[in-house]
């Protein structure tokens, strides 16, 4: 499939070099690739899912490597294999009556021990789980595979060959195909439409003569709070303006152009303004299963400014945004560092900063992350396109979207040749 | 003076004791889970006697496990362990085995109470597996030819167990667990009965095995969560924390660990010797430094006796006060627990459950008109603590009660 | 602009013994009664100057609004002074500051004001009662007055146009100004006939006063010092020469000068000094002049420490610090203000500014302080401010709505040195944007593990006791 590699290769790239912006943009055009990857590889006539699968994983793996940072990446890599999965499970469901998933094998195993980047937590986490559906206390009594036996045996071969036991493959393959880019389909239509399915609840939060407050740019936000314009809603907007990316200037433009009423304020006066708030608005990076959000940088401070005055702390994120994963030390794993030039003039302070010039270490260091932890105490109510929800029910939303057994889609460095 | 010879008990037992496990399983290892309840160390206990299992009805039963498997030393427990270290331990249980194995064949005076009795005196067995064991020494028993009469049968059987010792969360939460898949396990109702009774007894034999997979699978969940430099304080004798803690040492992780003394069972002066024996940098509190150290602690490790409906957990006393600390200064509080613990209860505070009370040594006399609070644990409701660790994956507290109403809802 | 200290200075009057206030009544009663008399002989300006720091609208509020402004200052002061002590207390309240939203004190105000301000476009609704000017606009104008503003005296008119354009700031830079600039006003000036000095300077350093607050609004700090420079002259003895009298206030501020803010800054950092261990990394934000002297002492002393400077927009001002200490050899990290959740887990000690400290422990600093002492108190690390104890007030403040600074609109829509950031261009002029450029905010106390005075560390539930002793003391001097 030497075209699809080609795009790989462009994506990685873009991803790499951080062309693509924005969590929405960056799943979108994920998703469409492996729409296209999918597309492109051939189905044998058995294990055909597991075909799939690899190929899939096989990209995911490379992407998410590309930019380790992007979790949307990641999140929706893993929607599709979990997409391929329910498909699979389906056709095998309809053509063999009464078979049951208990046959789904299963791909990871505890001895991933040597291999745990951010993600191996999952890695364990799959360990457990043997069907779909995550392990929970109905079935720990029932029969499980001995996980003791599955190791390495079906790790290349991928995970179904217990499911395509079925009767006619040859017409399954097709179809399995075709409804798996079917539902790839609705998914990039998903995320397409994310902002428009949140910003129709916007006029159940927002309502006349409130303060909003929000820090940086989201499209989802400008969304959101124009609908609620449009609801004939008069509020205000204070847009805390972000440095150093100044996302806020952005927002805060096309606000006014949209007539609402908007008050662009710098980043160390939230605490000051924040009494005067009624709701602080954020769009976020990423959701973590615990209900913490990666956010852009400062949140965290918006966050406890907004405890400390009781305002609520709303996040805005689309079901793209919904990651699987834990986070462990986040502010470093899952942060990144941008240019010191956008807070320094270089050309100024030259002088300190010595870039491997060899002498003793240099006495100026900068620090411009580009985002922030805000852990799920912090968070009053997540929005997101399938409705509101508690920080401490976002490890539901996660089990639907995703299987347990994809928590971890680098795989094993034997298996990865 | 009794220090030293706690020490020497202890050393003593540490030699004593592995060779006897590995006799016991070694024996037969196949045998030990279809047979009968294996051979008992009841010599250290004052529950020895199965026909009198709750000799001091003061001290709840258990407590009188915990005491026996994380080895606590109380003056109570000296006393016992020096007799023990009379004479051999081999000797005694023996005819007591006898005894306890002929139920089976003598139906009628099967008492499933001393069924897991027995089973519990494993130092390496959880409670609850301990009772799913016993329920299903109870059908292996029975003479029940159809599955409702089993049904009813084992019914019984748990809730008499259940009553027998109302203070093991565990006990609770594992009888109740093996109700259910009796109950509802629809693959059974389509089988015969015998294969079905067959099944049970085979999945109830397993469990051990799920247990200790279940352990291992948290140590692993742990695993990220243990970074290079950090220090972990750690409160009780935890099989399964001491597990995530050893997993990581094999790991090469570099960490230190803050062991609580565990007042008065000094569990932590246990663990404290586990660690150190796999190299681990250990530093021993006592108890009440817990806040004091709380600022150089990155994260504080529990394991719990029981996990409950809210998320909360019921551990040993000092929990609450240790997550309170942790909370009030933001270091994160990670409970590793088998999701097996998780129980239908919901303690509304400290009193809202049974006490399970211990002997306390305060060293001197106390005069009889001084009460002494003598609960063993307490509860910690779920807001003070940050994930749980089971063998479902890592969990938020609030996931506990969604799968709690999955299973018995 | 001028709302920012109205009040304050009336307040701290009050605190005298009864024989000085017996002392400062009948000074008080003969200058209002002067004021009186002469009140249409003042030219316009000078009218308008009042009371000790601020502006006569303040007042207006008062049933002794009517009288001319000269007039209210006296009264007002005489209002503390009149009282018998046991109801001091009561009356002790500070006044209500000027309400910008008031519109016929504000355009009363207007007439007066010598400084001619252009009323920003788009107001901030929850500002109204700051005001809110067009910024870069006067100072022109101002200058083009120079000659004919003779009410004003010509140093105290250049300290005022430095303090527009911003080449004076940081309260004590701008407080030492201010009183250097008095000395010298002092000093060439001359009691017209038939007037007595007490009663004529007092005129005229209000109407410097009302000067300088057009020209920025004067900070809690200065309006203290204002307050000590008329206690000092209300209490000059009778008997003094006019020569003698001026020698004597002239080293009265002289005094001022050195003990309340040079030595206090010295005794500060001997104490701060002490809360510097090997191997802290210390946090800063903003540029606070007593926190530079603290860790440069540090420093020199041989400390091994990291600083970490926060920075925050519009003024940027951590970047100046930045460079001089990084000139003097320290290890610093620099980080914008949103970073500081990211930065602060490395961070052993905050150390902070202030502009003033209110008697409720209200920490009322540069803006973005209050963020940071949030965000370090919820990672438990010690927050030290630094203050003088001239700057404390006893005031109190809950928020930093009520009262507050407002700068430069357009200095938030232009980022200087990142042309890339022009999204605004063009829409300044929107009604529906508003830019809102706060100059202080309020840090509430329980973020606030200690505060470092001249008085020696202590815990912000002492503000008041100090304030207290410390007013007494200021009597001394």
């Amino acid at each position: 499939m030497p075209d699809v590699q080609v795009l790989v290769n462009d994506f990685i790239n873009k991803l790499r070099k951080r062309k693509i912006e924005g969590s929405q943009a960056t799943s979108r055009q994920t998703a469409e690739l492996l729409r296209s990857v999918i597309s492109q590889t051939r189905v044998p006539y058995t294990n055909q899912a597991g075909a799939l699968i690899d190929a899939v994983r096989a990209v995911g793996e490379q992407l998410i490597a590309a930019n380790p940072v992007e979790l949307a990446v990641g999140n929706i890599v893993r929607r599709v294999l979990h997409i391929i999965r329910e498909e699979d499970l389906s056709l095998a469901t309809a053509a063999v009556a009464g078979l049951g998933l208990s046959s789904v094998s299963d791909d990871e195993d505890d001895s991933e021990r040597d291999n745990h980047p951010v993600l191996s937590a999952a890695v364990v986490a799959a360990a457990a789980r043997s069907t779909l559906r995550p392990p929970s206390l109905q079935t720990l009594l029932e029969d499980v595979p001995d996980s003791g036996a599955v190791p390495h045996t079906s790790s290349s071969g991928g995970d179904s060959e217990g499911k395509s036991k079925s009767a006619d493959k040859s017409s399954r393959s097709r179809k399995l195909k075709h409804d798996v880019i079917e539902a790839l389909n609705e998914l990039i239509q998903d995320i397409t439409t994310c902002h428009e399915l949140i910003a129709e609840q916007a006029v159940e939060h927002i309502h006349q003569n409130e303060v909003i407050l929000t820090l940086g740019s989201s499209r989802t936000v400008l969304e959101f709070l124009c609908a609620a314009k449009e609801k004939k809603r008069s509020f205000r907007v204070f847009v805390a303006e972000g440095a150093p990316r100044y996302q806020g200037h952005l927002l805060a433009k096309d606000l006014v152009t949209r007539g609402l009423q908007t008050t662009l304020i710098t980043d160390s006066a939230v605490f000051a303004m924040i009494s005067r708030v009624n709701m602080v608005i954020v769009g976020a990076h990423a959701v973590m299963a615990n209900g913490g959000v990666i956010a852009p940088v400062g949140l965290n401070m918006v966050a406890l400014a907004a405890q400390r005055h009781a305002v609520p702390f709303v996040v805005l994120a689309g079901s793209h945004k919904l990651c699987p994963l834990y986070p462990h030390n986040p502010e470093v794993l899952l942060n990144e560092l941008r240019s010191p030039s956008e807070l320094l003039d270089f050309g100024e302070f030259s002088d300190c900063m010595d870039f491997g010039t060899g002498t003793a270490s240099p006495l100026l260091h900068v620090v411009n992350p580009t985002f922030d932890y805000v852990p799920p105490k912090l968070v009053s109510l997540f929005i997101t396109d399938t409705g509101g929800h508690n920080p401490s029910y976002v490890y539901r939303l996660i089990a639907d979207y995703y299987s347990a057994d994809d928590l971890v889609v680098q795989r094993r460095p034997p298996t990865a040749s | 003076m009794w220090w030293r010879s706690a020490s020497f008990i202890l050393d003593h037992r540490l030699q004593e004791d592995p060779p006897n496990d590995i006799a016991s399983s070694s024996k037969e290892p196949d045998t030990l889970s279809k047979l009968s309840p294996p051979q008992t160390h009841s010599s250290f206990m004052a529950a020895a006697d199965p026909f009198n299992p709750i000799p001091n009805p003061k001290i709840s039963a258990y407590y009188q496990t915990r005491a026996a498997h994380t080895a606590v030393v109380t003056s109570d427990w000296l006393a016992q362990a020096q007799a023990a270290v009379g004479h051999h331990p081999d000797d005694s249980p023996a005819p007591q085995t006898q005894l306890l194995a002929s139920p089976s064949a003598s139906g009628k005076s099967f008492c499933v109470i001393n069924e897991f009795n027995n089973w519990r005196k494993q130092p390496d067995l959880a409670e609850a597996v301990a009772a799913i064991r016993a329920l299903a020494a109870v059908i292996r028993a029975s003479e029940a030819t159809t599955m409702m009469e089993l049904e009813i049968e084992l019914k019984k059987a748990s809730d008499s167990l259940k009553s027998w010792d109302t203070t093991s969360i565990s006990l609770t939460a594992g009888c109740d667990l093996f109700m259910r898949y009796v109950t509802r396990t629809s693959a059974l109702e389509y089988e015969d009965f015998n294969s079905a009774r067959s099944r049970l007894i085979e999945r109830a034999e397993k469990f051990g095995e799920i247990s200790c997979k279940a352990r291992r699978i948290i140590a692993m969940l742990s695993q990220d969560f243990i970074f290079d430099g950090c220090t972990i304080l750690v409160h009780g004798f935890s099989r399964v924390v001491l597990e995530v803690l050893k997993t990581a040492a094999q790991n090469k992780k570099l960490f230190r660990v803050f062991c609580t003394e565990g007042r008065p069972d000094r569990t932590g002066l246990r663990f404290s010797n586990e660690l150190a024996k796999l190299d681990v940098p250990v530093k021993l509190l006592i108890d009440s430094a817990v806040a004091y150290t709380m600022d150089e602690v990155d994260m504080v490790f529990v394991g719990a006796d029981g996990v409950v409906e809210s998320g909360g957990i019921i551990n040993m006393m000092g929990t609450y006060q240790i997550a309170l600390v942790a909370h009030s200064m933001n270091k994160p509080v990670y409970v590793a627990a088998e999701s097996y613990k998780f129980a239908r209860l919901y303690p509304l505070d400290q009193k809202d459950m049974a006490p399970a009370l211990r002997p306390i040594d305060f060293g001197v006399p106390i005069p009889s008109k001084v009460e002494v609070e003598r609960s063993a644990r307490d509860y910690t409701p779920p807001q003070y603590l940050t994930l749980l660790f089971t063998d479902l994956g890592v969990l938020t507290p609030s996931v506990v009660s969604d799968e709690l109403i999955q299973l018995y809802l | 602009m001028q709302n920012d200290l109205p009040a304050n200075s009336k307040p701290l009057k009050e605190r005298t013994s009864k024989a000085e206030r017996r002392a400062l009544q009948e000074a008080q009663r003969a200058a209002k009664a002067a004021a009186k008399a002469e009140g249409s002989k003042l030219p316009a300006t000078t009218s308008g100057a009042v009371a000790s720091a601020n502006v006569k609208p303040t007042k207006a509020t008062k049933p002794s609004s009517q009288k001319n402004d000269s007039a209210t200052v006296a009264s007002s002061e005489k209002k503390g002074g009149d009282r018998p002590p046991e109801k001091d207390r009561k009356k002790d309240a500070p006044h209500p500051r000027m309400q910008y939203d008031d519109k016929s004190r504000v355009e009363k105000a207007k007439r007066r004001a010598v400084v001619k301000q252009t009323e920003a476009r788009n107001r901030v609704e929850l500002f109204r009662h700051l005001p809110q000017y067009e910024h870069g606009t006067q100072l022109p104008d101002l200058e083009s007055k120079f000659f004919q503003l003779d009410p004003v005296h010509p140093v105290v008119y250049k300290v005022g146009l430095q303090y527009i354009s911003g080449d004076i700031s940081g309260g004590n830079a701008r407080c030492i100004a201010m009183l250097q600039a008095f000395q010298e006003a002092i000093k060439d000036y001359s009691t017209p006939d038939e007037k007595t000095l007490t009663r004529d300077l007092t005129a005229k350093i209000n109407s410097y006063v009302s000067f300088l607050n057009e020209c920025r609004p004067l900070s809690i700090s200065m309006g203290n010092a204002i307050r000590f420079l008329k206690n000092r002259i209300a209490k000059l003895p009778l008997t003094l020469s006019e020569s003698e009298a001026k020698a004597f206030l002239q080293s009265d501020i002289e005094q001022f000068i050195s003990e309340k803010i040079i030595l206090a800054d010295k005794v500060i950092v001997k104490h701060a000094v002490t809360k510097i261990r090997d191997g802290d990394v210390l946090l800063t934000h903003g540029s606070s002049s007593a926190v530079e002297m603290i860790l440069l002492h540090a420093h020199e002393l041989g400390k091994q420490f990291r600083v970490v400077i926060v920075d925050s927009r519009p003024k940027l001002e951590g970047q100046l610090l930045l460079r001089r200490l990084v000139g003097k050899g320290l290890s610093c990290t620099y980080a914008n203000i949103n970073a500081v959740s990211y930065i602060m887990h490395e961070v052993t000690r905050v150390f902070l500014g202030a502009s003033s400290v209110l008697s409720n422990g209200t920490v009322y600093s540069r803006v973005g302080t209050a963020c940071v002492a949030m965000v370090a108190h919820e990672f438990r690390v010690p927050v030290l401010v630094c203050c003088e104890a001239y700057k404390f007030h006893e005031r109190v403040q809950l928020d930093s709505i009520c009262s507050n600074e407002l700068g430069d609109p357009d200095a938030i829509s232009k980022v200087p040195g990142r042309e890339d950031i022009n999204y605004l261009d063009g829409c300044t002029n929107s009604e529906n944007l508003q830019l809102l450029n706060l100059i202080y905010d309020a840090t509430p106390s329980d973020y606030v593990s200690m505060i470092v005075t001249d008085y020696g560390m202590v815990p912000p539930t002492s503000v008041p006791v100090i304030v207290r002793e410390y007013c007494r003391d200021q009597v001394w001097i």
